[in-house]
């Protein structure tokens, strides 16, 4: 098992935006101004057709993401995963991750080497 | 309450209140003000050496089950930041806007000076010429009260010259005169098994009206659990004048002319009522006023409301029926009905649609909530004392007595702010010369046309601001200056609406919360008045005293402040359809808490008030109704959406928020910038006849190209070098509300116009601060 990759399944269908997993993992890693481990980018909004819109957040881990390693080994959530506000990022292998991916608007990272 | 979906590790998440984590103690607590919001989530305070180290989500907390939102998580950077001051401070008078005037005191010199002012401006001008001046659902929500009437005496206290009463009291009075109680939209936030209650159920159907929950968290409503409801399969219909991200997710968005809501509720009630989708059972059984609510909507039918509106006639046509034929349905509304002048004729068109629709006290509908207002049982344990000369209390001369009908009826459970105001400038009906001012900071925030209500606070004897950092109003008007405590720092309870929590202070600096303050003052003004020793004594008494329907005490006699956080949550009992059962009314019969015991979609209180009794709509000012008023100011201003990375006029020192959200916003459509002139990113000038202010255009490609939306509550803390003279931390050059402004309230002095100015845009070209936090 020691060769298990670890990631985060994000359905982000229901990501609002509130910027808490940009937040928390600042606020974790103390990452200084103009530094980020996870970035949020706007897909939209766009007029898709008559009384419809396409409006999406996709949050995304840069090189910086270490899957908070320090609050795994401790026995927590990464702190994205904890305090996400829609509850729409989950940890775990990348395996049963994928298993999960059954719905619209899902997407795994793999941010660590 | 929601739970939290992954497993939780018992051993670093525990059920006590308090254990030790190597090298840091740990709290279960409960966030509530200050600083903002009004929801009390749930929060793990891990303290070292008497210092907040840092904050987590508590995943076992209620409410919001670990989710945190991004001001929270800058807790340690709030509390623990630079700006704040923790020693009282005094100013001579005459020295009003210099920051080098203020000398540092000790508690007891501060309060001696206190003492001292109120002795003397008292005895001269009489107990009611002082007056405190209240903020937004914070932690302050009775003191404010205590302190005016038994501790001083006074019967005014009222908002922060918030103009028309115009956040929540409107709805709030709205729901007590049609229902007879508060009703909010349920996501099972009342019951401990929340969406796991075998009475839940999940809305088909939850309308966001005049509101965006999941940034503005408004009045104890965590906004994500419509995020929850949605995850469940709960579809939206959304009405905004600018498109939201729920909006985009929304089986329905209706994109409305500001201030026309009104006109589309008594729209959707005709569509109901033409088309027999109504709840028959209920409205025969439940309310009073059907045929005369029926005869008014008759007057709207969709064309003539998608003229006003600006909504196509089949789209409100087909949102009416999905609303009416789903089972159940919500609303969740917000604070823009009580912000345009007809807001409470809207308002009250929206709480007849959940009665007509058969939606009230059902689970997933519009639930009726009384429990879990601690705030007001807070406030009872002084309403009914006697005042410093050891009277009862007189509430007849009350700023506002002689104006408004809804104060001399007494409905009103607060002095009028614009009565405030004009007491203040013309000393009629009496002088105001002792202004005391907690949690609110008016020159920035709440007050309409700041530089008036600065010209007329400037007129007091004496001008006392609490607060946690220097702000542009204590600046520009405070003699003496009193530190308040944070959250982290604070005894209390929050309950609003279920359940019951303890607020335990984690820390402890010199600073003294509202509860010492009124406590403090009291044994020296009104010992008798205020026989607590502290603000734990106060809190056992308080739930000492709350009592059931039936008038039996929740808690035993020897339940004590420790057994409150023991517990960490109470729940008080809820059941669905109240009405049906006798658990409403105080003599214990089914139906309403209302004059006829029924849901009044007439409601003979307004009529007794001398407003209109049905849902009603009434033009405001507008191009249609005004061509010529409007050639030079041609486009629509709102004002007052929220922000995720503040809380109204908060957070603005935080550089964590300022790297997110650096300078105000003005949101256009890219037409609008065109015509102007304009690209995003660019400061732009919104002027009207009232004044002019500069924000930075961000294009919003959805709303209506003669609507802009225009920022609240900006003033720039890290001018630490501009805090003296008239523009304190240059409030003045971006506070909006210098747009907006006071004594143009709605009828019965509810609501007023913060949503509805007319104004003109303009590229600014002289205007180019630069961002540095300074620490
Ligand atoms: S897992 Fe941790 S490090 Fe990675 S994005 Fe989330 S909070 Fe940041
Ligand atoms: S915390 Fe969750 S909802 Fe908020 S922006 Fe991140 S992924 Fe989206």
């Amino acid at each position: 098992m020691e060769n298990t990759r670890y990631g985060l399944l994000i359905d982000y269908e229901f990501c609002t935006g509130c910027h808490t997993c940009e937040t928390a993992c600042k606020v974790e890693h103390g990452f200084e101004t103009g530094l980020w481990g996870i970035q949020l980018k706007e897909i939209g909004p766009q007029q898709i057709g008559p009384r419809k819109w396409d409006w999406h957040y996709l949050p995304a881990p840069t090189a910086l993401c270490d899957l908070c390693a320090d609050r795994v080994a401790e026995g927590r959530w990464p702190t994205c995963v904890h305090h996400c506000q829609a509850q729409v990022i989950e940890y775990g292998p990348v395996e049963e991750l994928a298993a999960r991916m059954d719905k619209q608007f899902m997407v795994l990272y793999t941010p660590t080497a | 309450m929601p739970r939290c979906p992954r497993p939780i590790n018992e051993e670093l998440y525990r059920d006590e209140w308090i254990w030790q984590e190597g090298e840091y103690t740990v709290y279960r607590n409960c966030q509530y003000t200050a600083p903002g919001c009004h929801n009390g989530c749930g929060v793990l305070h891990y303290v070292k050496d008497n210092k907040l180290v840092k904050i987590e989500g508590d995943p076992k907390g209620a409410l919001s089950n670990g989710r945190l939102c991004m001001r929270c998580l800058a807790m340690e950077e709030m509390v623990n930041h630079p700006f704040r001051i923790y020693n009282p401070m005094k100013r001579d008078p005459a020295k009003r806007g210099d920051d080098d005037a203020w000398e540092v005191i000790t508690w007891d010199e501060a309060y001696d000076l206190y003492v001292e002012k109120a002795e003397e401006i008292l005895g001269k001008y009489g107990k009611k010429s002082f007056c405190i001046l209240g903020g937004t659902g914070r932690n302050t929500t009775w003191q404010f009260a205590a302190l005016a009437t038994t501790v001083m005496g006074s019967p005014n206290y009222t908002f922060g010259f918030l103009s028309g009463n115009s956040c929540y009291v409107p709805r709030m009075n709205v729901c007590f005169w049609m229902g007879g109680d508060v009703m909010v939209a349920d996501c099972a936030q009342c019951v401990e098994e929340g969406y796991d209650h075998p009475d839940y159920v999940n809305p088909e159907v939850c309308v966001i009206w005049c509101c965006n929950p999941i940034v503005s968290n408004a009045d104890g409503f965590f906004g994500h659990w419509i995020v929850d409801l949605m995850r469940m399969g709960t579809k939206l219909i959304v009405i905004d004048p600018r498109l939201t991200w729920m909006g985009a997710q929304a089986e329905y968005y209706l994109q409305i002319k500001p201030g026309t809501d009104g006109a589309l509720a008594l729209g959707w009630i005709n569509v109901i009522i033409a088309e027999d989708l109504y709840d028959h059972d209920f409205v025969e059984k439940w309310t009073y006023g059907f045929d005369q609510l029926a005869a008014r909507a008759a007057e709207y039918p969709p064309e003539r409301v998608a003229e006003i509106t600006g909504i196509p006639a089949d789209l409100i046509v087909a949102s009416a029926r999905r609303y009416a034929t789903a089972k159940p349905a919500s609303v969740q509304w917000g604070l823009k009905f009580d912000q345009f002048k007809n807001g409470f004729g809207a308002a009250m068109g929206c709480a007849a649609l959940w009665a007509l629709t058969g939606n009230i006290d059902v689970p997933g509908g519009n639930i009726v909530v009384n429990t879990g207002f601690i705030s007001g049982d807070a406030r009872r344990m002084f309403s009914g004392m006697k005042n410093t000369a050891g009277e009862e209390f007189d509430m007849t001369e009350r700023l506002g007595q002689d104006e408004f009908v809804v104060e001399q009826m007494g409905l009103e459970p607060q002095a009028h702010p614009d009565s405030l105001l004009k007491a203040l400038e013309t000393g009629e009906p009496y002088p105001i010369k002792f202004l005391f001012e907690q949690s609110s900071n008016f020159l920035a925030n709440m007050g309409a046309d700041p530089q008036r209500l600065l010209a007329a606070v400037r007129t007091v004897d004496f001008f006392v601001v609490t607060d946690y950092y220097m702000t542009p109003t204590a600046a520009a008007c405070a003699d003496l200056f009193l530190p308040i405590a944070m959250s982290i720092e604070r005894t209390g309870c929050r309950s609003m609406f279920n359940p019951t929590r303890a607020i335990s202070p984690v820390v402890t600096t010199n600073a003294h919360t509202d509860e010492d303050i009124v406590l403090d003052i009291g044994h020296r003004l009104n010992p008798e008045g205020t026989p607590w020793a502290n603000a734990t004594e106060f809190w056992e008494d308080v739930l000492h005293n709350i009592r059931d329907q039936a008038g039996k005490p929740y808690y035993p006699p020897d339940f004590t402040f420790d057994d409150l956080r023991e517990k960490m949550y109470i729940w008080e009992p809820f059941e669905y359809r109240k009405y049906e059962k006798g658990l409403l009314r105080s003599d214990g019969q089914p139906g309403f808490s209302t004059p006829t015991g029924r849901f009044e979609f007439y409601s003979l209180t307004a009529e007794a008030a001398g407003g209109d009794p049905l849902p009603h709509y009434v033009p405001e000012p507008n191009k249609t109704a005004d061509p010529e008023a409007f050639e030079e100011y041609p486009l629509y201003l709102t004002t007052g959406r929220r922000s995720w990375e503040f809380f109204h006029s908060e957070h603005r020192h935080l550089k964590s928020m300022r790297e997110f959200h650096p300078w105000p916003r003005v949101e256009m459509t890219q037409e609008t910038a065109d015509k102007y002139g304009i690209q995003e990113g660019d400061w732009v000038l919104i002027e009207n006849p009232r004044g002019s202010v500069r924000e930075k255009c961000v294009i919003n490609p959805s709303m209506h190209p003669d609507t802009i939306m225009a920022e609240h509550g900006w003033w720039y803390p890290e001018r630490r070098d501009d805090i003296s003279g008239d523009n304190p931390f240059g409030v003045f050059d971006s506070n909006i509300n210098q747009l907006v402004p006071m004594e143009d309230y709605g009828p019965l002095g509810y609501c007023a116009p913060y949503d509805t100015q007319m104004c003109r845009i303009s590229k600014c070209t002289d205007y180019h601060p630069t961002y540095d936090p300074g620490y």
